[in-house]
This record gives C-alpha cells, sequence and structure tokens, in this order.
C-alpha cells in the first residue's frame, strides 16, 4: 500500500463518520447532564440568574483555552490525518498525551507508511487514557459518598480541603511557568496584572457585566502581550 | 429519622451516578470500536511489537498519574462534572478552572448540591463550547493552518506545551483564587518554586510535571490542615460577626 493510499484512508469516510458520531456523543452527553443540572437547580431553589452566571463565566472562560487544543489539531492531522486527530482531541485526549504515545508507538515502526502501526497507535491511544472513566464506573460513587461524608462531619475543613487542592494545582502549574522565566513569567505576570486591574474597575465602578469577561480579556491580553515579548527578543 | 440510616446520596445524585456509569460505558465502547472496526474494514491486524512497545511506555504512566488525578480532581469537579470531565479531557487547563470559576460566580460552596449542579453546569458548558470550536477549528484547518505556520510568533506562542497561553491562563486565574484564599497558596507555591527553580530539569520532565500537582495538592491539603487547627482560616463573615 503507498503513502498516498494510506494517507487517503486516514482522512477517509470510516473516520469522519466515527468522529462526527464521538462529536455528537460528547454533546448529548453534555446536554442530558445540563438539562438535569438545571431542572434539579430550579427544584432546589437555585436562582436562574446564578445558574446563567456560572453558565455565561464557564462559556467566555472556555474560549481561550480551546484555541492552542484547536491549534494541536494541525500539528496530530499530521500524523494521523484529520479525523481521528479531532477525535482523539474530542474525547479524554490531551495533545500532549496523543504526541507522548503516538511517539511511543512510532519509535517501533513507520506510522504514516504502514497501516498496521498506525492501528496500533489508535489501540495505544484508546486504551492508555481509559483509567479516568473505568474508575469512574467502579469507584466514583463511593468515593463521592466519602466526600460527602467529610463534608456532613465537618461542613469548614471540607471547604478549606477542596480549596487547597485546587490551590495545589494552580501552584504547581504556575510555579513551572514562573520557573521557566522568560517571556512565560512575563506573561504570566502579565495575566496577573491585568486580571488585578479589572478587579479594580469592577470594584470601583460596581460594573458587574464585566465580571464574566474579566478573565478571558486578561488572558487574551496577556497572550497579545506575549507576541510583543517575543517579537521584541524577549525570549 | 436515625442519623445512621439516612442515606448518603440524595436521590438526584444517585441517579446523577447512574446516568454516569451508563453514558461512560457508552463511551468507553465507542472509543474501542473505533479502532475495532477501524481494523476489520480495512482488514488490518495491529502491528503487535509497535503496540507493546508503544503500550508499554504510556500504560503504567498513564494508569498511575490518571488515579492520583481521579483522587485528587473528583472533588472540586463534583459527581456529574468528573463523569463529564474525564470523557472529554483537558482538565486542568480547562474543565476544573471552568467549574471553579463558575462556582466562585455563582456563590455556592463546592461540596453542597447547589455546588454539585452549578460544577455540573460549569462543565457541560465548557465541553460544548471546546467541541464547537474544535468543529470550527477543523472547518478552518487548513487555511488556519498556513497562516499561523506562515508567522513564526504566533507558532510559538500558541504552542500547547512550549507557547504561553497557560502561563497567561494562570496568571489570571491564579490572581482571582489567591486573593480569595492566600493563605492556603503559600505553601503550595514556595514549595513548588523551590522545586522548579533548584531543579531546572524538572520543568520539561513529564513525570515531574504530572506529579508535581498531586504533590502540590498534597501539601496545600496538610497546611490547610494545620491552619485549620490553628483557627487561622476563619471565614471572614464569621471575624465580621465576631
Amino acid at each position: 500500500m503507498t503513502t498516498e493510499q494510506i494517507w487517503s484512508i486516514k482522512n477517509g469516510a470510516y473516520l469522519y463518520i466515527m468522529g462526527i458520531v464521538v462529536a455528537i456523543f460528547v454533546l448529548a452527553q453534555s446536554l442530558i447532564f445540563l438539562t438535569r443540572a438545571w431542572k434539579r437547580g430550579k427544584e432546589i431553589g437555585l436562582s436562574t440568574d446564578k445558574m446563567k452566571s456560572a453558565a455565561v463565566s464557564s462559556a467566555t472562560f472556555s474560549i481561550v483555552p480551546s484555541i492552542p487544543i484547536v491549534l494541536s489539531l494541525l500539528t496530530l492531522a499530521a500524523t494521523l490525518g484529520v479525523p481521528y486527530a479531532w477525535t482523539r482531541l474530542t474525547v479524554i485526549g490531551s495533545m500532549i498525551y496523543e504526541v507522548t504515545a503516538a511517539e511511543a508507538v512510532a519509535s517501533a515502526g513507520n506510522i504514516s507508511g504502514d497501516l498496521s502501526v498506525f492501528s496500533a497507535a489508535m489501540w495505544v491511544m484508546a486504551i492508555g487514557i481509559l483509567i479516568g472513566p473505568i474508575f469512574n464506573i467502579f469507584f466514583l460513587k463511593k468515593y463521592q459518598g466519602a466526600i460527602k461524608k467529610l463534608r456532613e462531619k465537618n461542613t469548614a475543613w471540607a471547604e478549606v480541603l477542596i480549596a487547597a487542592l485546587f490551590m495545589g494545582m494552580i501552584a504547581a502549574l504556575g510555579s513551572k511557568e514562573m520557573a521557566k522565566g522568560g517571556v512565560a513569567l512575563l506573561t504570566l505576570f502579565s495575566g496577573a496584572l491585568l486580571m488585578g486591574v479589572f478587579g479594580l474597575i469592577i470594584n470601583l465602578t460596581r460594573a458587574k457585566w464585566l465580571e464574566n469577561f474579566a478573565l478571558p480579556l486578561s488572558m487574551i491580553g496577556a497572550i497579545a502581550l506575549s507576541v510583543l515579548y517575543v517579537s521584541l527578543g524577549m525570549a | 429519622m436515625n442519623k445512621q440510616t439516612k442515606p448518603i446520596l440524595s436521590e438526584y445524585e444517585y441517579r446523577t451516578h447512574r446516568l454516569g456509569r451508563i453514558s461512560t460505558l457508552i463511551g468507553l465502547l465507542l472509543i474501542l470500536s473505533i479502532p475495532l472496526f477501524f481494523c476489520v474494514i480495512y482488514d488490518v491486524i495491529p502491528n503487535w511489537t509497535a503496540f507493546f512497545q508503544g503500550a508499554l511506555k504510556i500504560v503504567p504512566m498513564f494508569y498511575a498519574v490518571g488515579i492520583i488525578e481521579i483522587i485528587n480532581y473528583a472533588p472540586m469537579l463534583g459527581a456529574g462534572g468528573t463523569y463529564l470531565a474525564f470523557i472529554t479531557g483537558n482538565l486542568t487547563n480547562m474543565k476544573i478552572p471552568a467549574a471553579q470559576v463558575g462556582l466562585d460566580r455563582a456563590g455556592v460552596e463546592t461540596t453542597s448540591e447547589q455546588g454539585e449542579i452549578i460544577s455540573t453546569i460549569s462543565v457541560a458548558v465548557s465541553t460544548i463550547v471546546t467541541d464547537v470550536i474544535i468543529i470550527i477549528g477543523m472547518l478552518l484547518v487548513i487555511p488556519l493552518t498556513r497562516w499561523i505556520n506562515s508567522v513564526p510568533v504566533l507558532q510559538q506562542v500558541f504552542d500547547l506545551s512550549e507557547g504561553y497561553v497557560i502561563s497567561a491562563l494562570f496568571g489570571a486565574l491564579g490572581v482571582v483564587f489567591i486573593s480569595r484564599n492566600w493563605k492556603l497558596s503559600v505553601a503550595p507555591l514556595v514549595c513548588m518554586l523551590a522545586l522548579f527553580i533548584f531543579l531546572p530539569g524538572a520543568v520539561s520532565n513529564g513525570t515531574i510535571g504530572a506529579l508535581s500537582i498531586p504533590i502540590a495538592a498534597l501539601i496545600a491539603a496538610f497546611a490547610a490542615r494545620f491552619m485549620f487547627n490553628k483557627g487561622w482560616l476563619v471565614k471572614k463573615e464569621k471575624a465580621e460577626r465576631k
């Protein structure tokens, strides 16, 4: 089989159809969870305003971090073809995982020119990341029960603990960016500074509408500044 | 009602788990069916050497990290959010911050039923937004590739592992959450900064990178417990009431 034939299979109808099926599944799953939660929220007296503001802030926040995912699609598509790269990024996959998996398989054979190696890569990518969903099917209910018990025993501590876990994540990923120095450090501080300025504006002017956009605007501003820093040769 | 017989999970949560389990199972079967039918349709037998070589490199590390991740992240996402997020991925750079931003905006407690609902809404909305953007991106993939690749600065800035989107994200996000809970941030920040500064190789090491999050979470949790016991984390409103 020639490389061209393999390339046309990788970009063929079957993988596109499966990609569409996966995308429909993911969107349907999200919509079902969303409508259920919304209904339940109303039942227990959560105001529509609160739910709306959570939805709007989550939506506006999610736009900017989606850009690198779209761009990683371009990188992955070069090896995997467009539809499977798309499918992988729609489900669990992350760019770093997919590239690591593809490289691990590629070191054993020609992923671009041999369909048997490509199918091996597909299997490794699918199997390598199943632990999260498998855990959820068997153990999440028990685990959530344990978390709830902790909350009933000591609500204040449960809240502090979860805030601390999130802080750990911010500290680990933020420190890594800071330690890189150069443009990464400058961009991080630019994002922080812009967010601080937005916070001040919101507090001073009571511009409530700005709250949903402060985070994405700070990120866009910091990314725009990073373009400037790179152009000025600060990397 | 006797306290001991009171069910831990509410009816809504039971149903969430049932729906979560069924939809996760469907998702898993779907993910596995793609390579399976690919092999059947195109009459391909996977190269087993490549498969085992790849699987051996990937599975032990990603499975170990995966279990730590779920234990660490599930409390922040709630039940519905966890089922959704672990099918769609992009946890640290998208789903967890989205859930926390949603909770913060709605002003509800993470562990309450209201928190469960708000985080489910946030993660679901975030998933829909990302998927729609990826679909748009795919349709625009070719012109976009040419444009980004023709501008080296943009290529550099938007690179996922070496670019600066994550720096911008955690700078802005850091200010929001550290200003709320600065005491909780001191211990993990100091330890992680020390790790990455004094062990420069750690920044580019995938294993240390993946493990640094649960380690920082553990440090943050221990420090939080210490401060909580000492009474240093009294909530603002309580302090004001006093």
